[in-house]
């Protein structure tokens, strides 16, 4: 019994899922973890879940019984037809091959390192105090760190 | 979010707090929405010149930048940053100001 990590930043379609789980020899037994970005707002986030959900249960599937055709027509179909939900593919997951589900989302360290230095170098440790100056137009994309992540 | 607009970008510490600090956005970048900013800092002092702009109480755009202190385009201090962490749009620079950010940094990096 092993653990398969899959970063959605890495396998970013069906296709890339399914050769990592295939790559990684996920089988009867393992657990699978999926790492995700922060920078993924909660709507993008669910899909690309439900999208590794669907490829690897598809994978699971097409390994027991020996079959790899029609991967895109029955993954359409599944994705479309069959489940309903997340908690569904996760479910026929854990009980048809017992494979336990757990989902992480990891902060880009390299990035924020990244940020944070240049943030040091551009600016001044005592710049003025801009949180005060009004709104123009509110930008509906903001994400707001959350103080202590 | 377009180029020209004066933003503020939120900079997460590594102790977890926020810091705002202001930017001008020089370009969206394809295809996620990223943007390339240069920042602006008070450190009026640190002025590159042919490559950065000073905007002073004495600058016509002084107000339409909306920082309100006398303030350094710094374009050598490029960076590309998710839309998420841009906060908001809280004034802007006019099309000349950023045609001449552009064209000094094309000259300040092309071979002499």
């Amino acid at each position: 019994m092993k653990q398969v990590i899959l970063d959605t930043a890495q396998a970013r379609t069906p296709q890339e899922v399914y050769q990592l789980v295939e790559r990684e020899g996920l089988q009867a037994g393992d657990s699978l973890k999926v790492v995700q970005k922060p920078v993924l707002d909660k709507q993008t986030a669910a899909t690309a879940f439900l999208i590794v959900l669907v490829a690897v249960l598809w994978y699971m599937n097409a390994k027991a019984k020996r079959e790899k055709e029609q991967f895109a027509s029955d993954l359409l179909d599944d994705l479309f037809k069959k489940y309903n939900s997340a908690e569904e593919l996760e479910r026929e997951l854990q009980q048809e091959f017992n494979v336990a589900v757990t989902t992480e989302i990891v902060e880009d360290s390299w990035a924020s390192d990244s940020m944070r230095t240049f943030e040091r170098a551009a600016y001044a440790e005592d710049e003025p105090d801009i949180s005060h100056i009004e709104v123009k137009e509110p930008n509906p994309h903001y994400r707001p760190w959350k103080e202590g992540a | 979010m377009e180029g020209r607009r004066i933003v503020r970008v939120a900079f997460q510490q590594a102790d977890g707090k926020v810091k705002l600090r202001p930017a001008v956005v020089l370009k969206k970048l394809a295809p996620y929405e990223d943007l390339l900013v240069c920042a602006i800092s008070s450190i009026t002092h640190l002025f590159i010149p042919d490559l950065d702009l000073v905007i002073d109480k004495d600058h016509a755009e002084f107000g339409s930048m909306g920082l309100g202190f006398p303030a350094l385009i710094r374009s050598s201090f490029l960076t590309t940053v998710s839309i998420s962490a841009i906060q908001d749009p809280i004034g802007s620079i006019s099309a000349d100001t950023l045609e001449q950010l552009l064209s000094n940094l094309a000259k300040y990096l092309s071979p002499r």
